[in-house]
């Protein structure tokens, strides 16, 4: 995008305070959804239908009192947030949310994305193990145990986005896609994998081992309090949009659809509901997910995920050899 | 003086037997009678009564009473010939001071927190009264200061870059109720688990020998808030036995009724509790609240949701009319449809047999050795249900099966409290069509004084066998001794054995297989195999004198 660097600064800010604010939108959804599913009613008092709930969370957080105990590793502990939501808003500015071209690209940048996932994770590593308790111990653990197995599977299904789109420039990818075909419809395996390791990788249930609460308390999150403790829920759920955005992008098309090219408001929209949707998917899993037990993890992520996704690149390579 | 014995009512024999020979004894009559339902313990005329009792599975009670002094009583204890003994033994050496010899866990407190005098004396002893044991108790934490707390680091055993020692409880989002395990984790596996308990005795058993008989049924009504109404139920069977009191029909039938209403409720919360657990918080959601349904029966019968007060010596407190038997029925109906629907679809879907099926695997002889009651066992295979080997209430009259599955694990045991439920629908029903009329509420409240003899009265709570016995003397408006037996004691015994081999993730269901009420029986520990039972120093943070008292 070849725009002048004040414009590219003004967009910065715009983006970074929409992708701040819709985070916690989607942090309401879920709960609203799983609500739902379980008889209750969700968030319901702060907003209409309880909207801003989520957002009133963090301002409340932010105002706790911070009890930082003995011992704990204050560079750690101090860094973790910071690095976390830099470096999710860095991310989010490479994806086309507002338009076609993000405000923010490079050749090949969806490397980013992977500089973003294991820096996220980083930063959870880093708070939980600022203070070495059983509990951030044991939950960071299967942390990076998780985090060795979801990240194995998003480069694989990166890795068949590239061998079809013939890029890795995320728009290269969309203007892939909006030529041709969403890339679901010609990976739709590689898509289910995507949105299923995400739960993994958003630690939610099945996958919500990290801070399984009737195992292990809090895990990795059990020594937080106060603004950090509210920082970091704030970094879950700028993972969890970020997740779902890169979703949308990569095999959905961005927010391309009948007449976004002619008036560009449509394509955020679209967007947003694309990304909804998604949400909504991730929302009925948790709904009626059981816990993984923390032995099987590897049966039940690693393995039928990677051979599902093997039997999408056998696929996909047969097809394009038929095409050439 | 001698043994008063059990009236014959109770179609029980009770053999006296000499300190010496009390392991022979033991070990002929668990040939024929392997269930040890209890050991009580009394105080009276310079003596220590203890008495062993002993089921055949089959209702056929038989009891060896041995006499000791009590002045340094000394017995020896039975814990080699059944698992779960041990635990009734230490519950009577902290109460009553009595030594076992050859007891695995010598020196050990089980009730009493470790700072309690070595010295001082037990407090179940009738010489100490409730004056005495208070000052004691104001003084203990200056005598002696609680010993460092859990969890214990750099055990000898393994090395510490191989080891967590994770503090399990007492403040645990997966435990209910105050109580600790330290778990030893290799990796995610558990090699060892050392539970301490003692963390809610609120003395009930000393402060009921202070309270006249109708005071009393309301204290011991507070021992749970589960099975509140099974507290008080089989404490007035066995004042009733004592008192030669006998309630009418209609109120046997009300009786009945409350019961079983706390059956599903206590099953279905506990069904719930599983998905919660299992990390399955949709299941717990919907369970909970289709059991709403029946709070509101007991709220509407009984006029509160959890401690009923329904229940008095001699008949119910108020009677129910047929309006609201109608809207029992009702109200049942709608429930059996929604319980149904959920339990159909949550039972049969594999992620959570995945999590339930083989899990916290125990074999039926070691269920029965540890003296395991109530779902626990019948998930192993056994049949033992009080309802239906010793009736008492409605029950002769009601046609119902004992649910039993084969197996022994999470998963049997979710089966057959998913069962049970619908029997207690079943049982509900025909209380309704059946009940006879008349007065059910006596004239007046038992004020009256006590009988020379004793008593003992055995219910079904919904997690099984509960036991109570009763002591009177002549002329007293208290009972002379209130002995309590919960079921969650024997079946703790049998979850902490279950537990080894098997990964942190599991630990919350198999702790919990057991529907575990600490406030009701906090006295657990666990026995490791090859070491014997292990016990945990009372964490710093505690109160000395929460956990005094006496049992439960």
């Amino acid at each position: 995008m070849s725009s002048a660097p004040l414009l590219t600064s003004i967009l910065t800010i715009v983006a970074g305070i929409i992708f701040f604010f819709l985070s916690f939108l989607f942090e309401w959804v879920e709960r609203k959804a799983v609500a739902r599913i379980q008889k209750r009613v969700g968030p319901y008092f702060t907003g209409p239908g309880g909207i801003f709930q989520p957002f009133v969370d963090f301002l409340k957080l932010l105002s706790k009192t911070e009890a930082i105990s003995k011992g704990t590793e204050l560079l750690f502990y101090r860094a973790s947030p910071i690095i976390g939501v830099t470096l999710l808003t860095y991310g989010f500015l490479h994806l086309p949310f507002l338009s076609q071209s993000p405000v923010l690209n490079f050749n090949g940048d969806l490397l980013v994305v992977f500089i973003v996932f294991a820096f996220t994770c980083l930063s959870y590593l880093m708070a939980g193990l600022s203070l070495r308790t059983p509990f951030t111990v044991v939950g960071t653990g299967r942390l990076i145990v998780q985090y060795s197995l979801y990240e194995l599977i998003f480069l694989s299904s990166f890795a068949l986005i590239f061998f079809q789109a013939g890029s890795a420039t995320i728009s290269d990818i969309v203007q892939y896609q909006m030529i041709n075909r969403p890339l679901v419809l010609y990976q739709p395996i590689g898509f289910i994998v995507a949105v299923f390791s995400l739960l993994a990788k958003l630690e939610k249930p099945p996958f919500d081992l990290p801070h399984a609460k009737q195992e292990v308390a809090a895990g990795w999150m059990s020594e937080l309090s106060g603004r950090t403790l509210a920082y970091m829920r704030l970094i879950g759920n700028m993972d969890y949009l970020f997740s779902v955005s890169l979703i949308v992008t990569l095999f959905l098309g961005g927010g391309s659809g009948p007449f976004a090219s002619q008036i560009t408001v449509l394509w955020p929209i679209y967007f947003l509901i694309k990304a909804l949707a998604i949400a909504l998917v991730l929302s009925y899993i948790e709904g009626v997910a059981v816990r993984v037990r923390s032995i099987l993890l590897p049966m039940r992520l690693g393995i039928p995920l990677t051979s599902l996704l093997v039997v999408q690149a056998v696929i996909l390579a047969i097809w394009r050899m038929g095409l050439w | 003086m001698g043994a008063v014995s059990l009236p014959k009512s109770d179609g029980t024999a009770v053999k006296l037997v000499p300190s010496e020979s009390i392991v022979d004894a033991v070990k002929e009559i668990a040939t024929t009678h392997p269930h040890l339902v209890g050991i009580t313990a009394v105080h009276a005329d310079s003596n220590i009564e203890l008495l062993y009792s002993f089921d055949n599975f089959r209702g056929e009670l038989r009891h060896l009473r041995v006499i000791l002094p009590d002045k340094q009583p000394s017995i020896d204890s039975i814990s080699g010939i059944l698992l779960g003994a041990y635990i009734y033994e230490m519950e009577v050496r902290d109460m009553f001071g009595v030594n076992f010899n050859g007891h695995p866990l010598p020196n050990t407190r089980l009730l009493l927190p470790d700072s309690y005098p070595a010295g001082a004396p037990p407090p179940l002893l009738k010489t100490v009264t409730m004056d005495q044991l208070m000052k004691l108790l104001d003084s203990v934490q200056e005598l002696q200061p609680p010993s460092p707390a859990i969890p214990i680091t750099g055990s000898s055993r393994y090395s510490a870059e191989s080891v967590v020692i994770l503090p399990f409880g007492p403040y645990h989002p997966a435990l209910k109720e105050p109580e600790h395990f330290a778990l030893a984790l290799e990796g995610e596996k558990i090699v060892e688990a050392r539970p301490r308990i003692g963390y809610v005795h609120r003395g009930i058993e000393k402060l009921a020998e202070n309270r006249t008989f109708l005071q009393a049924l309301f204290l011991v009504e507070r021992v749970c808030g589960i099975c509140s109404f099974h507290h008080s139920w089989t404490y007035t069977l066995a004042a009733e036995k004592l008192l030669g009191i006998t309630p009418g029909a209609r109120a046997e039938y009300l009786r009945t009724l409350v019961a079983e209403l706390e059956r599903i409720h206590s099953h279905s919360l506990w069904i719930g509790l599983l998905g919660y657990w299992a990390g399955f918080d949709s299941m717990f959601m919907w369970l909970w609240s289709a059991r709403e349904r029946i709070m509101k029966l007991l709220e509407m019968i009984a006029g509160n949701r959890v401690n009923k007060s329904y229940i008095t010596i001699g008949g119910v407190r108020a009677d129910v009319s047929d309006e609201k038997l109608k809207i029992v029925q009702r109200e049942i109906e709608e429930f059996k449809k929604e319980f149904k629907k959920i339990s159909e679809a949550v039972m049969s879907y594999e992620p959570l047999w995945e999590r339930t099926k083989n899990i916290g695997s125990f074999t039926a002889e070691l269920a029965i050795s540890a003296g395991a009651v109530g779902p626990t066992l019948r998930g192993a295979g056994i049949p033992y249900d009080i309802r239906k080997i010793e009736p008492y209430g409605a029950y002769p009259d009601l046609s119902f099966e004992v649910i039993t599955e084969k197996g022994g694990d999470v998963l049997s045991i979710s089966a057959v409290r998913v069962k049970e439920t619908f029997e207690s629908i079943r049982i509900i029903e025909q209380i309704v069509e059946k009940i006879p009329s008349g007065n059910p509420v006596p004239q007046t409240f038992f004020m009256g004084t006590s009988k020379e003899g004793e008593a003992f009265a055995r219910t079904e709570p919904p997690r099984g066998e509960l036991y109570y016995y009763l002591r009177g003397k002549v002329g007293l408006r208290n009972p002379y001794r209130v002995k309590i037996r919960t079921p969650t004691l024997p079946n703790l015994v049998l979850a902490a054995e279950a537990l080894k081999g098997y990964t942190l993730a599991d630990v919350p269901l198999i702790l919990t297989m057991i529907d575990p009420c600490f406030s009701c029986e906090d006295r657990a520990i666990v026995y490791v195999k090859g070491m014997g039972p292990l016990m945990v120093k009372l964490p710093r943070s505690v109160p000395a004198n929460l956990s005094l008292g006496c049992p439960i």
